[in-house]
């Protein structure tokens, strides 16, 4: 750990109470991402990303395509060599040895074909035993709790290749929640999705920030339901150009330029 | 132990199966045993993680240990044979992982090359390379007592390395970002899977032969995925037909008196055909 690090306080907008709360990682337990750098050859991806997500805190994270918003998320997930450093601390500020990421990637493609249930997904997941051993009632017990929280336990049985996109997206959803996560990664989870799915999904995470109390990142490009749902957001374009309550990121000039002025009205 | 096994095939209704019958048909019918479940079960990842073409590449590679054995002199070319199986396994999956070549255009020119070494090697100072036309075809027949042993070995090793890595494989299978996103290394995953594959294919190739050892480890699979409604399924289907297309494989080349490997090829590739009619209608 850096000694010489100095805790940035961050100022966290509550869409709900419409207030402004100053707080910082010493009393909270939170994700620090601090001078995350992703470069692959000489192309540089991600240039000095720092960022603190709390707990119970939803950050929207919006940028132009190639911004590097993918490669943030597979960077922290370990898929990506960076340089910087990425720690978890609890409340007391001590550093969690093995904090557990939770994630869902952007445009999961399953074959159709594939013998592969959500839960022999869920079990390959979550259980040492060879799957092939045999019925496993205490984890198809556990399996139908969590999928219960994304209503989708009807699910269970099917063939993860022929789920929808919503479906498979709030399977993935319940999956990136056991073990409990210190932080949820969320890849454009509702691409594709129409809008009673998205906003389904929207309050589905919601729900679960708030039953959980999870920190949890999300990439998207639905700036209607971020602007509802996120308590802060981030303009990435290789770095992070902007960085507050929704509405002063969509009035940074970089956003208006890229995505016009509709969400300032 | 074998004549505990030579004396239970006598209640079949064979004439080779009786006590004063076939040594080497008693002994391929164990041999069928042994390493038909195994080629089952290793069958379901190369399938559904899109590894056939590997798999057969890695036949070659076992290829040129023979040639490699041959020419300096051993008696036992299996030993090379395997080596250089286990250095072409990892030698492509590391490849493969950090080029960014696409993966058939790397195993396709690994794989041309280690032919070539083969025949170059098995050819040198003019030698014929039929000698070596066993491990084309392959040779059930010719099994011995310890080659039974060395499969049980390999039986219960795989099965004890197979519990530890089946979830994981699956999850690497079903999507690579979720399994890392879980902690798992698919680099070193996939090099303990390759090496695992190179060993039973090195072990396979002496009875199955070169030219369709890949069949039998892929058709099963392919078959059982035809079937299978889910994970556990899929393995158990795919070990149950490698195992009947073994047995009904090695009976029919008695009384065809065709080459065993290839017998069971055929049955594995009518199983493949029946179940895919099925599932179209």
């Amino acid at each position: 750990m850096r000694s010489d690090f100095r805790f940035k306080p961050l100022t966290i907008f509550h869409p709900h109470t419409q207030s402004l709360v100053v707080q910082s990682c010493a009393t909270h337990c939170c994700s620090r991402i601090h001078n995350l750098s992703v470069k692959i050859g000489s192309r540089t991806l991600l240039d000095h990303v720092t960022l603190h997500l709390h707990c119970g805190e939803l950050i929207g994270v919006v940028g132009p395509n190639g911004a590097g918003k993918s490669t943030l998320l597979r960077a922290l997930i370990g898929e990506i060599p960076y340089s910087g450093t990425v720690e978890f601390l609890d409340t007391t500020g001590a550093i969690h040895p093995s904090p557990k990421l939770g994630y869902v990637p952007q445009n999961p493609r399953f074959e159709a074909s594939l013998p592969l249930t959500v839960l022999d997904l869920f079990t390959a997941t979550l259980s040492k035993r060879p799957l092939w051993f045999g019925k496993n009632a205490r984890v198809r017990k556990r399996v139908e709790e969590l999928l219960c929280t994304v209503q989708a336990e009807t699910l269970i049985d099917q063939k993860i290749g022929t789920l929808s996109g919503g479906e498979l997206q709030r399977a993935l959803l319940a999956l990136a929640l056991e073990p409990r996560p210190n932080l949820l990664l969320l890849d454009e989870p509702v691409s594709g999705m129409d809008a009673n799915g998205r906003r389904m999904f929207y309050h589905l995470v919601d729900k679960v920030r708030k039953t959980f109390d999870l920190a949890v990142l999300f990439v998207s490009h639905d700036f209607g339901e971020l602007q509802e749902f996120a308590n802060r957001m981030v303009l990435l374009d290789g770095r992070i150009i902007c960085e507050g309550k929704p509405s002063e990121v969509f009035s940074n000039p970089l956003f208006v330029e890229r995505f016009g002025s509709e969400m300032l009205t | 132990m074998m004549s505990l096994w030579y004396s239970a095939l006598a209640v079949l209704p064979f004439e080779w199966a009786g006590p004063h019958g076939m040594m080497f048909m008693k002994n391929a019918l164990l041999a069928v045993l042994l390493v038909m479940p195994v080629l089952g079960l290793a069958g379901t990842v190369v399938v559904n993680h899109r590894m056939a073409f590997f798999s057969d590449a890695l036949g070659h590679g076992a290829f040129t240990g023979v040639a490699i054995g041959a020419l300096v002199g051993l008696a036992h070319p299996q030993m090379s044979s395997l080596v250089f199986a286990l250095f072409f396994s990892v030698l492509v999956t590391w490849v493969q992982h950090k080029s960014t070549m696409g993966r058939d255009t790397v195993i396709g020119a690994l794989a041309s090359f280690c032919v070539a070494l083969g025949i170059f090697l098995a050819t040198w100072g003019g030698q014929s390379i039929t000698r070596l036309a066993n491990y084309l075809v392959g040779d059930l027949l010719s099994v011995s007592p310890f080659d039974l042993g060395m499969a049980a070995l390999m039986l219960i090793g795989f099965v004890v390395i197979w519990g530890f890595l089946h979830n994981a494989m699956l999850l690497l299978g079903a999507s690579p970002s979720l399994a890392i996103s879980r902690g798992i290394k698919p680099l070193v995953l996939e090099m303990v899977f390759a090496a695992l594959l190179a060993v039973v294919v090195t072990f396979c190739l002496q009875w199955l032969g070169l030219l369709t050892v890949n069949a039998c480890l892929v058709l099963p699979a392919a078959t059982a995925r035809l079937l299978a409604k889910n994970a556990r399924q899929h393995q158990w289907w795919s070990c149950a037909i490698a195992v009947f297309a073994g047995l009904a494989g090695l009976l029919s080349s008695w009384y065809a008196g065709t080459v065993a490997g290839a017998s069971i090829v055929m049955v594995l590739a009518l199983l493949f055909f029946i179940a895919l009619v099925l599932k179209k209608n």
